[in-house]
């Protein structure tokens, strides 16, 4: 079935095609399924029965002739004339009545009287001097009590002649010899049926069968059929009793009618087959056109999406209806689109309009500024409502009070109510979406106050805590001077005990790391307040190189006491183009190595210089303590020093990556660190902006 | 007057032969009277002893059975057709009638009861002589 699907397509027509034409030819078939079938046997069982009938037909015919022939010459027998035997026959008497017998009889025969010494007395055959030859025969039969005996070429009917004068004396014998070439008289050979006679006993055939085929005499007294023929086999009765009459029939002329009938039905077949095919086509293809022309009109509507199309309407009956259907649907999705569409033309409307309002607000710098755009908006939107804004309580029941305000105290986390916008027709809001619709507004206007609101105090916190930090910073730097100064002058003084000196020394290292600290804060406030002066300029890869080779050589000193090794490696393309700022970019260098000293005992730091995807890389690789990879996250927060630093008591304020990272944002740069994990390592990266020529 | 009586007795002989009734040689009958000859060609008497007789005529228009009948059964052809017919119905048949004198003879020489009429002249050594027509 699956198969059958590929090449016959499911469709409609093709169904009723096949469906008609099944129809129309199944009587055909029937036919020609029983003709073949059950024809062949019927007419050959017929054909058997007129041929069995015929035969019994011809068997009493040579029963009769033969029966008849008896009686002849049982009547001759027993005329007075045959006294005439007595006297031989002088005066020719019997011969006279035999010869007029054979006349009578016209057949192929002889009749001729033999008296008691075998002597042939009379004879019906003027010619027939010749004596009796079959004396043997003649007695066997007389033995047997037969009255028939056969010859070669003959059968041989007698009967005794006794003298009317007296009834016990025998005379002699009256015999009647007819031809076997009689009998051929009642075969027959012509086109479709050869017959035989035949003796097994006596080797005698009369006439002929067809010579193609050999007769099975086992079939005696049956019939049967072989590949081309009938075969009859009927045995004779009464004298012929040992004889038998096979008749044989030709199958081909037996079954010429059936033969001709099966050609009619092929021809009417094959009539049929085109008639029924073109009409089965014709009917399905009325029956289906208008569903094509139904699909027809939906695939052009589904193509085009026009849905003002119309099916014709040139059909009658259910498929009428199917089309006056199919129209009033496609109708239908037209005005249902048509009303989508508008009202998706007046939400988009609505919605722009209120991305508009929202987009002004947000723009507003004041909460004056806000309320007014928002009241204007509203009353340009709705022209015909009225809107107005007041900073009293209003009287919840109202229904006009839908744009309550309110805004957030950060400090006491409550909302405080602020205003309320006023409807000033309640009437004409239509249903609840609209009352959404004012409420997010009122929501929107709430969101954009507490911005305005929490923009102001940010800023004011922010001021106040650049402002305080710098002057605590500068004033802290004053008296931190004198002590410096003051220690520094205790130093060389010259009457110390090693003990006092120890004590100062420590004084003075605190002091300064007290003042470094001081110092990077007052960094750190002057770039959050933007007081650092920038200027990027355009340098080539060699002066880049230039500038890491000397922030090298300025802090290779630190690292003669601990046995650390710094190497360099430029592997940019020369001529290659970058941007920075000189200054900064030295600053955040020697940050960035300074830490790497620090953090590292023993081995070696690594600068590689390289083009990483889009920009240039500034790699800073030491042997260090590393860091774990939660910690890489924290490290370029405010005053933050990984905690396992501290333990080891490393010095620092903790800012200095914090400045890097701030200070290389000046210039569209940026730091990036990262570890493998504590003690094995770690790979400080400056990331530089790449000039694409 | 004699002589024309001889004279018509000669015609008459000449036209009217001398017949012979025969019979077989072994046949029981030596002399046969008129009477007794009528009676057997009349089928009134069937044996001599014990000998089945059988009685042989010549066809009806041969002039020998003529004269047989005119002198021996003295009745005329119709007078004989009627007793035949009168005969038939008491199962009684007329003597077997051969065709020619010599099958006569013949006959009469193979059948011990066979009787039949001949010419004188016909007659031999191998038959009997029972009578003798006198004219």
């Amino acid at each position: 079935m699956g198969r059958f699907k590929y090449w016959l397509p499911q469709t409609l027509k093709s169904k009723l095609s096949i469906a008609l034409f099944g129809i129309g030819f199944f009587p055909y078939l029937f036919i020609l399924i029983y003709s073949y079938n059950l024809g062949e046997e019927k007419i050959l069982n017929n054909a058997l029965t007129v041929h069995q009938t015929k035969i019994r037909e011809i068997k009493n015919h040579i029963d009769e002739k033969l029966t008849f022939l008896e009686k002849e010459i049982e009547f001759l027998s027993s005329l007075d004339i045959m006294n005439d035997m007595i006297v031989r026959d002088i005066d020719k008497r019997i011969t006279q009545v035999l010869m007029q017998k054979h006349q009578g009889l016209n057949l192929n025969m002889n009749l001729f009287t033999l008296n008691l010494d075998s002597e042939i007395i009379a004879s019906s055959n003027k010619s027939n001097n010749y004596s009796f030859r079959y004396i043997n025969q003649f007695k066997d039969a007389k033995n047997k009590k037969q009255t028939y005996f056969f010859t070669p070429k003959s059968i041989m009917l007698f009967t005794p002649i006794y003298s009317t004068l007296d009834s016990n004396q025998l005379l002699g014998h009256l015999f009647i010899e007819y031809a076997f070439s009689n009998l051929s008289n009642f075969t027959v050979q012509d086109k479709a049926v050869h017959s035989m006679l035949h003796s097994p006993n006596f080797k005698i055939q009369i006439g002929a069968i067809y010579e193609d085929e050999t007769i099975d005499f086992s079939h005696a007294k049956s019939s049967y059929l072989s590949k081309k023929y009938l075969i009859l086999n009927e045995s004779l009765d009464g004298v012929l009793s040992d004889w038998s009459i096979i008749y044989m029939i030709k199958k081909s002329v037996a079954l010429a009618f059936l033969d001709q009938f099966i050609f009619f039905v092929w021809t009417l077949f094959a009539l049929g087959f085109i008639v029924i095919s073109a009409v089965s086509l014709w009917i399905s293809r009325r029956i289906v056109e208008p569903i094509a022309q139904l699909s027809k009109a939906t695939k052009s509507i589904i193509s085009t999406k026009d849905y003002t199309t119309q099916v014709p309407k040139v059909y009658r009956g259910e498929l009428s209806e199917l089309a006056d259907d199919f129209n009033a649907m496609i109708r239908e999705t037209n005005n249902a689109f048509l009303v989508l569409e508008e009202e998706n033309r007046v939400r988009l409307l609505r919605f722009i309009q209120l991305i508009n309002i929202f987009n002004r607000l947000i723009q507003t710098q004041t909460e004056e500024s806000c309320i007014s755009l928002a009241i204007n908006e509203l009353q340009t939107l709705m022209p015909n409502q009225e809107f107005s804004f007041s900073l009293t309580y209003p009287n919840t029941e109202d229904k006009n009070q839908i744009m309550m305000l309110y805004v957030k105290n950060f400090e006491n986390k409550t909302s405080d109510f602020y205003g309320v916008i006023t409807i000033g027709k309640p009437n004409l809001i239509a249903d609840l979406n609209e009352e959404k619709f004012y409420r997010s507004i009122a929501t929107m206007i709430m969101l954009q106050l507490d911005q305005i609101r929490l923009i102001a105090k940010t800023e004011a916190i922010s001021r106040a805590k650049s402002t305080f930090i710098s002057h605590m910073s500068h004033e802290l730097r004053t008296p931190l001077h004198i002590i410096l100064s003051s220690t520094q002058y205790l130093i060389g003084y010259e009457n110390l005990t090693m003990e006092q000196q120890k004590t100062i020394a420590t004084m003075e290292s605190s002091a300064d790391h007290l003042l470094n600290i001081i110092n990077d804060i007052l960094d750190l406030v002057q770039i959050e307040a933007g007081k650092t002066s920038v200027n990027p300029i355009t340098q080539n890869s060699t002066q880049l190189e230039t500038l890491v080779q000397d922030v090298i050589s300025m802090l290779e000193v630190l690292t003669e006491q601990k046995g650390v090794v710094i190497t360099l490696q430029n592997n940019l393309v020369e001529g290659r183009q970058v941007k920075m700022d000189t200054k900064l970019l030295r600053q955040i260098l020697i940050n960035l190595l300074s830490n790497a000293i620090k953090f590292t005992d023993e081995g070696s730091i690594e600068f590689t210089l390289e083009e990483c995807k889009s920009i240039i890389c500034i790699h800073i690789k030491d042997s260090g303590v590393g860091i774990s990879p939660t910690d890489i996250n924290q490290l370029f927060d405010d005053f933050i020093q990984v905690k396992n630093r501290s333990k080891n008591n490393y010095k620092g304020s903790g800012l200095g990556l914090v400045i890097s990272k701030k200070l290389s944002h000046l210039f569209s740069a940026d730091v990036v660190l990262s570890s493998r994990g504590e003690g094995k390592g770690t790979t400080a990266t400056v990331e530089l902006k790449k000039i694409n020529l | 007057m004699r002589i024309f009586l001889i004279l018509i007795g000669v015609i008459m002989g000449l036209i009217a032969e001398d017949f012979v009734v025969i019979a077989n040689k072994n046949s029981p009958i030596t002399t046969i009277g008129k009477s007794e000859l009528k009676s057997i060609y009349l089928k009134k008497r069937r044996f001599w002893n014990e000998t089945k007789l059988v009685a042989l005529n010549l066809p009806p228009n041969n002039t020998l059975r003529q004269n047989f009948e005119k002198d021996i059964l003295e009745m005329n052809p119709s007078q004989l057709e009627t007793y035949w017919m009168k005969q038939h119905y008491s199962g009684h048949r007329p003597p077997y009638r051969l065709k020619s004198m010599k099958s006569v003879l013949l006959f009469v020489k193979k059948v011990k009861g066979a009787i039949g009429y001949i010419p004188y002249s016909l007659a031999s050594k191998d038959v009997k002589i029972i009578y003798r027509s006198t004219h």
